[in-house]
């Protein structure tokens, strides 16, 4: 956590551009489209993270879990900004200002909540996305021709 | 050539003029070849100059040839490349920052045009939105790879289908006539397998890798392409097919490609009802068994695989791949060592 800024009171949204996210049946599939990496929330973490649909505060977090989960204040603000330094760090939220949050882990909380909590992320599909990008162009603004490029799915 | 103002819609404007004059010059040395497909509900007008472009691109595509004439067309691709006509491309209009990692050209301009360049490929779509036309130019046609010559177009596709309820999606397709399955799923996963082990079990066929689907209220897949890619282990289960592999000569983890209008004719469907979305996972035990699995299993299955290879309108795609897995029953195909027992399973689902 940086020093001196207050997480649970900066503003964070979903943060577009290369995410891309559909929730159904309970469940938020989260897809970055520029490293193929994509993720998964269910039950109580697809609905906190619908919470950022429109910009909120990790303490607007923490007082919902405080009140669907009965979690006391503390556990309830802890595990806010663990659940929202993590989908920062993954770049899936934005936040208002500049900041460098060092992911928490999350604290001690009831059976089922912990792991509705945790993002689940997923890397298989990176692989369709590790071709070496454009470097150079010809004069004529091509890419340099690639050799042993291979992209059979 | 004039220079053209990169970013400004003036200058792509003048870009796709030259780029048109290109393909026109190309035709007239090479000749033009005009064919009409299948493509989904609607009709795809392919215009090729010179023999070995369409050698190259059509293929694929043979099992879907409508009568030649000058019907409409709810797409139109001109295709050529640049060994064969002797003549450069016309020079980009934008700077080499434009290029993204996958080959997604940042063309700048109002939206009207969009770019991808496939490199090992060495293949450039560009899409013309407002004139549903496209132009594909290959470095060298005779060179290009037997991955691409097994699902050429899919960013032309991919950009031609937006705003609509059709979407290109990465995934094999089995069945009946009366309705078929999605078959999609991490590489590794068994997809391959199980879509071969269909094929081979008498089901319709309609694609291995990349097939058409309609999000709409009912889902239904269309083939793209009649191609199967068999790994060195899947050929060696199916050695009836390995008189038709097209690539004979192979180098390293290469996949033996494989034209259905010559492999296997019969098993060729245009277009089937999605009745099931299949995920497969390899068991290592001798039975098949289906079974539900939760809608956002599907969607983990299919989504990102799709849009990690095709260029723009991820919010749009993801979309339309949701609604498409909430509208069928969504399968996890436990597949068994004893493959015929594969399309068994899933035939007797799809006669139910």
């Amino acid at each position: 956590m940086t020093d001196a800024i207050d997480i649970a009171a900066v503003r964070f949204a979903f943060a577009g551009g290369p995410i891309v996210h559909e929730t159904l049946d309970g469940e938020v599939v989260i897809i970055n489209l520029k490293t193929g990496t994509y993720y998964s929330l269910q039950g109580v973490g697809a609905e906190c993270w619908a919470v950022f649909a429109d910009p909120a505060t990790p303490a607007t977090l923490a007082a919902q879990l405080i009140e669907k989960a009965a979690l006391p204040p503390d556990t309830a603000a802890a595990a806010a900004t663990a659940f929202v330094g993590a989908l920062h760090a993954e770049g899936l939220l934005q936040s208002e200002r500049e900041l460098a949050i060092t992911p928490a882990s999350l604290p001690d909380l009831p059976e089922g909540l912990g792991q509705a909590l945790t993002l689940q992320r997923y890397t298989d599909v990176q692989e369709l996305l590790t071709i070496d990008p454009v470097h150079d162009v010809d004069e004529v603004g091509w890419p340099v021709k690639a050799e042993g490029v291979k992209l059979e799915a | 050539m004039a220079a053209v103002v990169a970013g400004t819609a003036g200058g792509l404007d003048e870009f796709f003029a030259a780029t048109r004059a290109a393909f026109e010059d190309a035709a007239r040395r090479l000749g033009r070849i005009e064919r009409r497909y299948r493509l989904g509900p609607g009709v795809l007008r392919l215009s090729v100059a010179g023999a070995a472009m369409a050698d190259a691109i059509a293929g694929a595509l043979t099992h879907l040839r409508l009568p030649d004439d000058d019907g409409t067309a709810s797409l139109t691709i001109r295709a050529w490349d640049g060994a064969g006509s002797g003549r450069p491309m016309v020079p980009a209009p934008w700077p080499a920052t434009a290029y993204g990692q996958k080959g997604e050209i940042d063309v700048g301009g109002d939206g009207r045009y969009a770019g991808f360049f496939q490199q090992g490929a060495e293949t450039l779509s560009l899409f013309d939105r407002p004139a549903a036309e496209a132009f594909y130019w290959a470095r060298d046609a005779a060179a290009m790879p037997y991955w691409e010559r097994s699902f050429p177009f899919r960013p032309i596709y991919h950009w031609a289908m937006a705003g609509t309820t059709l979407q290109p999606v990465h995934a094999g397709a089995v069945g009946r006539v009366h309705g078929g399955v999605l078959i999609t799923g991490r590489s590794g996963a068994g997809k391959t397998t199980t879509t071969i082990s269909c094929l081979e079990g008498g089901l319709a066929y309609a694609g291995d890798d990349y097939v058409l689907v309609d999000c709409g209220p009912a889902p239904t897949v269309y083939s793209l392409y009649d191609t199967a890619k068999f790994t060195e282990d899947s050929l060696a289960r199916f050695p009836r097919f390995a008189d038709a592999v097209w690539n004979r000569t192979r180098t390293g983890d290469d996949k033996a490609l494989l034209y259905g209008h010559r492999a296997f004719p019969q098993a060729l469907v245009a277009a089937m009802p999605i009745r099931a979305i299949v995920v497969p996972r390899v068991t290592g035990l001798p039975h098949t068994e289906l079974r539900p699995i939760p809608v956002t299993a599907a969607i983990r299955a299919l989504a990102p695989t799709t849009l990690a290879q095709l260029p723009g309108h991820g919010a749009e795609t993801m979309a339309k791949l949701t609604r498409l897995c909430a509208a069928v029953p969504c399968l996890e195909v436990a597949a068994g060592t004893e493959l015929a027992g594969i399309a068994r399973a899933l035939a007797a689902w799809l006669d139910r």
